[in-house]
């Protein structure tokens, strides 16, 4: 099962690192025509895919998480559905179900809305946990398994879910388990007034949603993640990461630090980062700059929660950050 | 120092660079070789020659067979143990090389009576077993030192300080000229040791830095027309005084000091004063005064001290308590009255020699700080007592007696001084007159000047026609003709009875109160101190003649002398005048000021040499780190280039936050570089984050860059900032400390 989800592009040609650097800078600034003045967003999203993670947004209604996925989904021309989380939605509406064919007298699979490259799931904190662990243990395993059956996701597969926070009406909370799924969490926040000016004229006429032509094909998307897979970790740096998560476990204003599966993560997507930046291995800085949105979701603060319990999670990795020594050689830890 | 181009290859394991060693060797020898005028002979210098290439032949074999440099530097140094220890050892050691525990005393041994050597031998020292010994390993030291700043510390210019320290050594020594030719040479081999180390023509920097060594040693050298005749025991003292085994060598220097210094001070029963001895000289065979060679024996402690040789128990004594404390005075030699009975408060490393029975000596120079209690007991004879005494013959004092080598002239003048003397005792006061109150006048400088300073025979002859000296010509002459007239004589060397403080009972002696006076020994009286120094001190009552023909002037003399103490303010007699200048007074104003910067100069310029070195110590450490840094090899040429950056930024006070990684550290220090060093900077990093994120090589020019940052982060600094980054190097001292502290 597990050799399914690790190496799913095993065997894909990589794309030169000029190559992939060149096709996320166009990506970048198409999604940008959609979303504005939110680049380091755009950026994440987009270092997450590539590092084959499921990213969670998270976020006040109509700031623009679905615009955002589905921009992203949209420009890399592959299969794309969308399922709008509701409380009343069942799990096979996402996972698919097997229907009796008359002629073939045999159960046929007919396969749901998460069999896609790309799968939006909009609003996923309104529709019931069982409905949510329905999509959530696709996630992991990327396969689908029904009536004994197990059908195997598209590759790639990703995830990107929305959710709003935890205060809004008529919302169940992804529990800790489940958000540890995702690979990152982030957030938009308001636009500044200037890009909110700029966003009413353009939308005036058309939604620049729809301008927005497929910019990647999904056999140079496979070879974009081989690349980041190969890029180089040295061991000070597995070290480094291996630090920061494991102070979150002690630091004092937290009641749950960062698990095993966030190490493994962080330096995925530290791996894509420094792909995106044109570099072969991995640097410092890549893992500082992830460890935000890596970390962030997966903390529980010692008696706080909440919306303010966002930035406080991003504080205290911050200083985790900080405060962890880079390492320069293996002697000098 | 140019630094080197690819300093890993020239200084890999491996590379034992022979011409270089060789060349360091030649050099140690040409400076070493300036050392001859200070020993006679040149076997020590063969021997030296042989040890130290053992030590660097051998250090250069271990590097030739892949050895690390230090550990080579190991080898140099075992090798140099076993080859001094073929030279010293004199058959204790196994197989010849191995010392053993009898070794290691010998080496204890040796090293004190080389000491005895250096301090009390006059240049060319003849080079017995100890002093081979200790020129041998002093100078394979001096190879592995100079094995070590080369290959190690891969500082070979820094070799030039090692030369100059050995070319400076002859200017300390009294009566020597230095050799220009071995400085010359060694000059030649120094510039030729950057020729090689450097592998291109000096840079100004290091033929500055070799005309500045010679250019030192020159002016010290000039600087010291007295020079410091025993390093060993003076260079530690600073402000004291040390007097050594044989004080009289020093005695002149110590009274020509600038500013006297307190010796001691003592309280006393006695009205005048006590004279404190501190050893007698019996022997002038050699070319001065010294003390007769004396072997320390357990038993002699001195709570009970054995009775003065040759003192009738009839003869009347005065019976005096003394209360010593010892200041500022390092000697081997216990200050105390004489002839003492008796002494308390020093512990049992202090006893009396055998030999005169007063004199009480340590090992050590231990006297410094000792406060202790003397009762001693000075004859005060009648008259009748010294003329019962003429007649009895002294005996078994032959080595008191010896005039060998006496010039004629000396003889005849003694028989002239003395011609109307009805006897010895009164040969004797009438020699103390001759001096006292004769056409002689008191000057410490006069004899330095005229070439005459020293207690020798030469010496005596050309001051009693100059008739013009200090304390130790009027001792010794006096001595010397007692001698020629059948009286055993010794010279005393100790102090004036000092300052008295008003009426009270306790005096204050300082260093111009050094003194030497003759002691006359008389058969049931033993030994009699005289005065014939002019102007100084005071002459016992009892120092008259005892025959008719007894002077006016000597009594009156001799009265005022009596009743005055040695700081008394009296005028009454005309041969008092001298007399009673006090002893401070009439010893500053004879030195005059060429005394006074003479005498300060030794010890400022060695004191400001050791203050300046040791002030130069960061910067040398810092130095070198630097300089191994930018020479690491591969895989790590960047990671320890790049920490040089950073701890250069820490030095010139960029603080720098150890956990940040190298990108954020590297935004702080860009602040401060120019354009070329901003872009060096840029390839510093990349080649970093190559080197120990992406397993890739940096390439060895990240060495030039960041030397090109460590320029540009100098230029950008303040003058002050680049002094207090020189001397006093941040990343030396100060760990850097994390900024953000963890779980805010």
């Amino acid at each position: 099962m597990t050799t399914t989800t690790d190496s799913p592009s095993t065997g894909t040609a990589k794309m030169e690192l000029d190559e992939v650097q060149h096709h996320a800078r166009r990506i970048l600034e198409a999604v940008a025509t959609v979303i504005d003045g939110k680049a380091g967003a755009i950026s994440t999203a987009l270092t997450v895919l590539l590092a084959e993670g499921h990213l969670l947004i998270e976020d006040v209604p109509g700031v623009g998480k679905t615009q955002l996925a589905r921009a992203l989904a949209k420009a890399f021309g592959a299969s794309v559905s969308r399922i709008q989380f509701t409380p009343d939605l069942l799990p096979s509406d996402i996972t698919g179900v097997s229907i009796f064919d008359r002629q073939s007298n045999e159960f046929e699979f007919k396969p749901g809305p998460v069999f896609a490259n790309i799968v939006i799931g909009d609003e996923i904190n309104r529709a019931s946990p069982k409905t949510q662990s329905a999509l959530l243990e696709s996630l992991e395993e990327r396969q689908v398994t029904v009536d004994g059956f197990s059908h195997p996701l598209p590759d790639p597969f990703l995830v990107v879910a929305t959710q709003n926070p935890v205060e809004m009406e008529g919302t169940y909370s992804l529990p800790e388990a489940q958000r540890d799924r995702f690979m990152a969490r982030i957030s938009l926040g308001y636009p500044d007034a200037e890009s909110e000016l700029r966003m009413l004229r353009q939308r005036e006429t058309q939604s620049p949603l729809d301008r927005l032509e497929p910019l990647v094909s999904v056999a140079d998307l496979r070879r974009m993640i081989a690349t980041v897979r190969s890029v180089y970790v040295a061991s000070v740096v597995e070290r480094y990461a291996v630090d920061i998560v494991q102070a979150t476990r002690v630091h004092p204003d937290l009641r749950l630090g960062a698990s095993p599966r966030a190490t493994l993560q962080l330096m995925r997507a530290a791996k894509s980062w420094a792909a995106l930046n044109g570099r072969r291995f991995v640097i410092p800085d890549d893992v500082d700059a992830l460890s935000g949105p890596v970390l962030g979701h997966r903390l529980i603060l010692a008696g706080r929660s909440g919306a303010g319990a966002v930035s406080a999670a991003y504080d205290i990795v911050e200083s985790v950050v900080a405060a962890t020594p880079v390492p320069l050689d293996e002697s000098s830890h | 120092m140019p630094l080197s181009r690819e300093p890993g290859d020239r200084f890999a394991p491996g590379n034992a660079r022979w011409p270089l060693t060789a060349l360091l060797w030649l050099t140690l020898m040409m400076a070493v070789g300036s050392l001859h005028p200070l020993f006679q002979g040149s076997g020590w210098w063969f021997a030296a020659a042989v040890v130290s290439a053992l030590v660097l032949g051998a250090a250069g074999a271990a590097r030739a067979a892949h050895w690390p440099s230090v550990v080579a530097s190991a080898a140099g140094l075992i090798v140099g143990v076993l080859g001094s220890t073929a030279f010293v050892s004199g058959g204790t050691a196994l197989l010849g090389i191995i010392p053993t525990a009898e070794t290691i005393d010998r080496i204890r041994v040796l090293t004190e009576q080389a000491r005895d050597a250096i301090v009390s031998d006059e240049a060319p020292i003849v080079v017995g077993d100890a002093m081979l010994g200790v020129i041998v390993v002093t100078v394979a030291a001096g190879a592995l030192l100079v094995d070590l700043l080369s290959r190690v510390s891969r500082m070979p210019g820094l070799t030039g300080v090692v030369f100059a320290i050995v070319l400076v050594v002859p200017s300390f020594i009294p009566d020597v000229d230095p050799s220009w030719v071995w400085v010359v040479l060694t000059v030649l081999g120094y510039v030729a040791v950057l020729v090689v180390s450097t592998g291109r023509r000096p840079s100004r920097t290091s033929i500055v830095t070799a005309v500045a060594a010679v250019v030192v040693a020159g002016v010290v050298t000039s600087l010291l027309p007295v020079s410091l005749a025993s390093p060993l025991s003076n260079l530690g003292t600073g402000t004291g005084i040390s007097t050594g085994v044989n004080p009289v060598i020093n005695l002149g220097k110590d009274l020509r000091r600038g500013t006297a210094v307190d010796v001691l001070s003592y309280t006393s029963s006695s009205a005048q004063g006590d004279y404190l001895k501190l050893v007698d000289l019996v022997d002038f065979s050699g070319t001065r005064w010294s003390p007769a060679s004396v072997r320390l024996d357990g038993k002699n402690t001195v709570e009970k001290l054995p009775q003065a040789p040759g003192i009738a128990k009839s003869t009347r004594r005065d019976t005096v308590t003394t209360d010593v404390s010892v200041n500022l005075l390092r000697s081997p030699y216990l200050p105390i009255p004489v002839p003492a009975t008796a002494i308390t408060g020093v512990d049992s490393k202090w006893k009396y020699v055998d030999a005169s029975g007063v004199t009480v000596r340590s090992t050590s120079e231990g006297s410094q700080g000792l406060d202790y209690k003397v009762t001693s007991r000075p004859v005060d004879p009648t008259r009748s007592q010294i003329v019962r005494s003429l007649d009895k013959a002294p005996a078994g004092l032959s080595a008191y007696e010896s005039v060998a080598g006496v010039p004629a002239s000396i003889t005849r003048l003694a028989k002239k001084v003395t011609s109307g003397a009805a006897n010895p005792f009164d040969a004797a006061v009438q020699l103390q007159d001759y001096f006292r109150n004769g056409e002689f006048t008191y000057s410490e400088d006069t004899p330095v000047r005229e070439g005459y300073d020293g207690s020798g025979l030469d010496m005596v002859e050309t001051f009693l026609k100059r008739k013009s000296g200090y304390c130790v010509h009027f001792a010794s002459a006096m001595a010397v003709m007692a001698r020629t007239l059948g009286i055993p004589s010794r010279i005393a060397v100790g102090f004036l009875p000092g300052t008295q403080e008003g009426s009270s009972e306790n005096w204050t002696v300082t260093s111009n109160d050094l003194h030497t006076w003759p002691e006359l020994y008389f058969q049931g009286l033993g030994w009699i101190p005289f005065e014939p120094t002019v102007g100084q001190g005071t002459t016992s009552s009892y120092l008259q003649q005892t025959g008719t023909e007894a002077t006016p002037s000597s009594s009156a003399t001799s009265s005022a002398s009596a009743s005055d103490s040695a700081t008394a303010q009296a005028t009454t007699s005309t041969t008092a005048a001298p007399t009673t200048a006090q002893v401070t007074t009439s010893a500053s104003a004879a030195t005059g000021t060429s005394g006074r910067s003479v005498g300060g100069a030794p010890f400022a310029v060695v004191g400001a040499a050791i203050l300046v070195l040791v002030a130069l110590l960061p910067w040398w450490l810092r130095t070198s780190r630097r300089r191994r840094r930018l020479g690491q090899d591969p895989p790590d040429t960047a990671l320890w280039a790049w920490r040089e950056v950073v701890d250069t930024a820490r030095d010139l006070g960029v603080s720098v936050d150890p956990a940040a990684t190298p990108q954020a550290t590297a935004a702080l220090v860009r602040e401060r570089l120019d354009a070329p060093g901003a872009s060096a900077l840029e390839r510093l990093l990349a080649g970093t984050q190559r080197e120990r994120f992406g397993d890739l090589p940096a390439g060895a020019i990240v060495q030039d860059d960041a030397r090109t940052v460590i320029r540009s982060l100098r230029q950008g600094a303040g003058p002050v900032a680049r002094c207090v980054a020189a001397l006093v190097p941040r990343s030396l001292f100060v760990e850097a400390r994390p900024q953000t502290a963890q779980g805010a």
